[in-house]
Formats: C-alpha cells, structure tokens, sequence
C-alpha cells in the first residue's frame, strides 16, 4: 500500500482546523507579561506573551485595540481574551487578541525593584565598594557574546582611541537560561589573571526580559567581590540593570563603555606633539632675546674706551659741583634781600619816622613823670602837656577839651 | 622633582599638564634665563616620559576559548563581519 503523502499548505490547513475546532483554544482567557510590543503602522498590534518558561506570539487588531484603555508595553502583566488559530503564511499558531485587561505590573519588573531594593539596603551599592578606573588601561577583558553589536562597538572604539590596548574576549551569551552562568563564568575568568587592567561587561538594547540575566543577584555580588575594576553597559540609555549598579562605573550604552575605558589618544597625542615643539621653540626664542640683549650692551662704546667712564663723571662732578655753589650763592642773596626789606619796613613803624611825616605825640607832664595822651578822658582843664615834635618840644596848658563830635 | 617621573607617582595626564605650564612660563618675561633653563630640562623629562607611553607597541585583540569546558586557550580573534549582524540576540 503506497503511503499518503501531504503537502506543506495540506498539513498547515488540516492542524489549522484542529486549533479552530478546539472548544477550549476557540474561547481563551490568557494570562501573561507583554514583550517585543509593536504598535505596526496599521494600527494592528504585535507582541507575544510570556511567562517563565513559555512564550505565545499574539496579534490584536486594529478594530479590537482601538478602545483599550491603557497603553501596552513591554513587561507589563497583563489577561487576554481571545482565541487561537493558525497563521498560514508562517506556518504558526497565535493569539488573537478580542480583549485584554492590565493584571498590575509585570513581575519582572517587580523582582527587579525587590532584588534593587534588597541589594541596595545591604550597602552593595555604595561608593565604598567602587574602583577607581585606571587612567591607561593596557589590557581590558570584555565580557559580551562574541557574535553581537557591542562586541563590534566596543572594539571599534576602542582601536580608534587608542590602539595600544590589548583585549582579551571572554565570551558569554548576554541572554537565555544559560547566560547568567556564563557571564559570571567569563567575569571570574578575567578577574583571576594577573594581566587584566580592566573589565567591560556589556550586552547590546532589548526588553527587560532580554536583559534581564543582568538583574541576577550572583553576578551582582560577582561584580563587587571583583578585585579588577569593572565598567557595565548594558542595552540603551534608559536601562538600568542591577550589573549596572553594582558596576564600578556604569556606561549608557556599549560604545559609551568603551569611551569611559580607553581615552582618546588622537587627541592626546596632538596635544603632545604641540607642547613638544613649543617647549623648544619658547627655550631658543629665550636664548635668542638673552643674546640679543648682551649683543646690545656689548655694542656700547664704553668697553672700546673704559675711560669714557672716568671723564663722564668727572663731568658730571663738575656739573653738581657748580650746581651747588650756585644754589648757595642765590640762597644767601635771598637772605640778604630779605633782611634789607624787614630793616626798611621796621624803620617806618619808628615814632621817630612818624614825627618827620608831621605827627606830634603829647604827654601828660604828672610830678615828672610823662604819660603819653591817647585819649581827651586822660586830661582835665589845666593839666600841663608836653608835645614832642620833630625837631624840640612845645609846653602848653590845656585851656579847654571839646570832644569830637560823630557826625 | 625628579623622583616624581616615577610611573606611579606622575600620570600621564599630570604630566602633559606640567608641560604645558612649563612652556606657559617660559613664554612670560618674568623667568630669568637660569630658570628658563631649568624648566626646559624639566620638559625634557616629562617629553620622554610622554614619549615613553605613547611609543607603547599596538595591542593584540585576543580570545579566551574553552578546551573539555575550562578557559584554557587564546586565539586570535577577529571582528564578527555584518553577516553575522541577525546573530545579536535581541
């Protein structure tokens, strides 16, 4: 009897029909964590659901999306309702979503901030634990698969800043039930040689489940226990995994890794190569300017005839000798002209003088005694004065005192 | 001053840092020559010190491979080509 024999599409069809005759897989209720969520142009929806150990793609349409009231997002626990069929084209079975509801934050994410926050009270965060990251790294060990995008970042960056640094690939799958064994593998491998300055542990972006055997506890306290200095990068900016805080030093991305590891020689080097040359051309401009300067002094007359020296200051001696004599010369006739005007000025405040100008003083004649008259109040009718004029005296006798009048 | 030209004393920075104080000064006229002289000697040490490092021989890029499950073999490694780019696991 010859055996039947069925073409692909035939044996796609026919399970097609066993799925939608199912009575339990044509009215489902699905409970699960969103992951690879993809929001297609189409307004149709992609992403699978995933517990543990399982995974079901899922596809919600448009025209069953529209009224979801919340946003659906990668790690989010959530319960869908729908059923299960086949997908020809593929040759695979998923969900179609009719419904779904939020069932809390997904678990993931819950462990995640549990372990963070375990980890975290017991101090192995804290900047006690933290290496300071050698400034010249010869050697880096990398811990990343040998098959992914960092690898190639890393390396490429770190061949372009400075090509001096040796690497040793310490392979280790970044995801999967295998993986966090490995990492720690790989990262207890390097710390153990002598000849590693630096350890990079990276993995290129994913979903938090992709990334998430860098949220192992172990591989946390393998990264502090670690005596080599150890930069994580770990997916994209926004994530951050437990590796990167237990990290000595935590990159963004694995590119930013490597540019934290290994500084820029170009630039380095040029800035070098400027001081070199300026170092020497600054000292022989020094030289140039000294012996310029002694080149100038030496041209100075004075060394062809030293006794220039001599007849200069005699000169000058003579100038400063005729100087001062001057100076006391002018100063005494100075004094001179002012004694003779004092002497003049004094012989006109003589009464003598005043006399000759035609002034007579008068004087009380009192039992000999003369008492000069500066005022009617000093003499009385009949009183005897005595007026001293230039050239002899006149006695008189007061006949009478009129006052003058203030007019 | 000599003995800070010690590795572990003077990093490489520090040092391109001195020298470029050092040709700083020496562009002012507040140095007589005497003192010029000496930092110039100065930069000459810290320009062989510099030159040291960067004279350093290019790095080997290298991987560790398991023989019966334990590290145990370096090999040679080369980049993973853009072939390989649906290998990344993301």
């Amino acid at each position: 009897m010859e055996s039947k024999h069925f073409t692909v599409s035939e044996v796609t069809k026919y399970i097609k029909n066993l799925l939608r005759n199912d009575d339990i897989l044509n009215q489902i209720e699905v409970v699960g964590e969103i992951s690879n969520f993809h929001h297609h142009r189409s307004g149709h929806m992609y992403f699978s659901l995933k517990d543990d150990d399982s995974k079901i793609n899922a596809v919600m349409f448009k025209g069953n999306n529209f009224n979801l009231d919340f946003q659906p997002e990668d790690g989010q626990k959530v319960r869908a309702f729908g059923y299960i069929d086949l997908y020809v084209p593929r040759g695979e079975y998923q969900l179609y979503v009719e419904s779904m509801i939020e069932e809390g934050e997904g678990d993931l994410y819950q462990k995640f901030l549990r372990l963070k926050e375990k980890l975290e009270k017991e101090g192995l965060f804290a900047d006690e634990h933290k290496q300071p990251i050698p400034e010249f790294p010869k050697k880096i060990g990398l811990v990343t698969s040998a098959g992914g995008a960092a690898i190639r970042d890393i390396i490429s960056v770190i061949n372009r800043r400075d090509a001096r640094v040796s690497i040793l690939v310490a392979s280790a799958r970044v995801q999967g039930s295998e993986s966090v064994g490995e990492l720690i593998e790989s990262l207890r491998y390097l710390d153990n040689r002598d000849d590693i300055d630096l350890i990079i542990i990276s993995r290129g972006g994913g979903s938090l489940e992709d990334l998430w055997s860098f949220n192992n506890e172990i591989l946390a306290r393998g990264i502090v226990g670690a005596s080599t200095p150890i930069i994580s990068g770990v997916g994209h900016e926004t994530d951050f995994t437990i590796a990167d805080l237990a990290a000595d030093l935590r990159a963004p991305t694995p590119s930013a890794a490597a540019e934290l590891a290994v500084k820029d020689m170009v630039s380095i080097r040029n800035r070098f190569n400027n001081l070199n040359e300026q170092l020497y051309y600054k000292i022989n401009k020094k030289i140039k300017d000294a012996r310029k300067e002694l080149d100038f002094i030496l041209k100075n007359r004075i060394w062809r005839n030293p006794e220039l020296i001599i007849s200069d200051q005699r000169q000058e001696f003579d100038n400063i000798s005729n100087d001062f004599s001057q100076a006391i010369e002018s100063y005494f006739k100075d004094k001179y002209d002012e004694i003779g005007k004092l002497s003049l000025k004094l012989d006109g405040l003589s009464p003598l003088k005043i006399l000759s100008r035609g002034y007579s003083i008068t004087e009380k004649i009192d039992d000999d005694k003369s008492k000069v008259v500066s005022s009617i109040a000093n003499l009385e009718k009949g009183d005897l004065i005595k007026t001293l004029l230039k050239n002899g005296q006149l006695l008189s006798k007061v006949k009478n005192i009129k006052e003058a009048s203030n007019d | 001053m000599t003995d800070k030209f010690n590795k572990e004393e003077l990093s490489f920075e520090e040092a391109i840092d001195k020298l470029d104080v050092i040709v700083k000064e020496l562009d002012s006229d507040l140095l007589s020559l005497d003192e010029a002289m000496d930092r110039f000697t100065e930069g000459l040490k810290l320009i062989k010190f510099c030159q040291r490092e960067l004279d350093k021989a290019e790095g080997k890029l290298e991987q560790i491979v398991k023989e019966d499950g334990e590290f145990s073999k370096v090999i040679s490694f080369d980049l993973p080509g853009e072939e390989n780019n649906n290998q990344e696991d993301d």
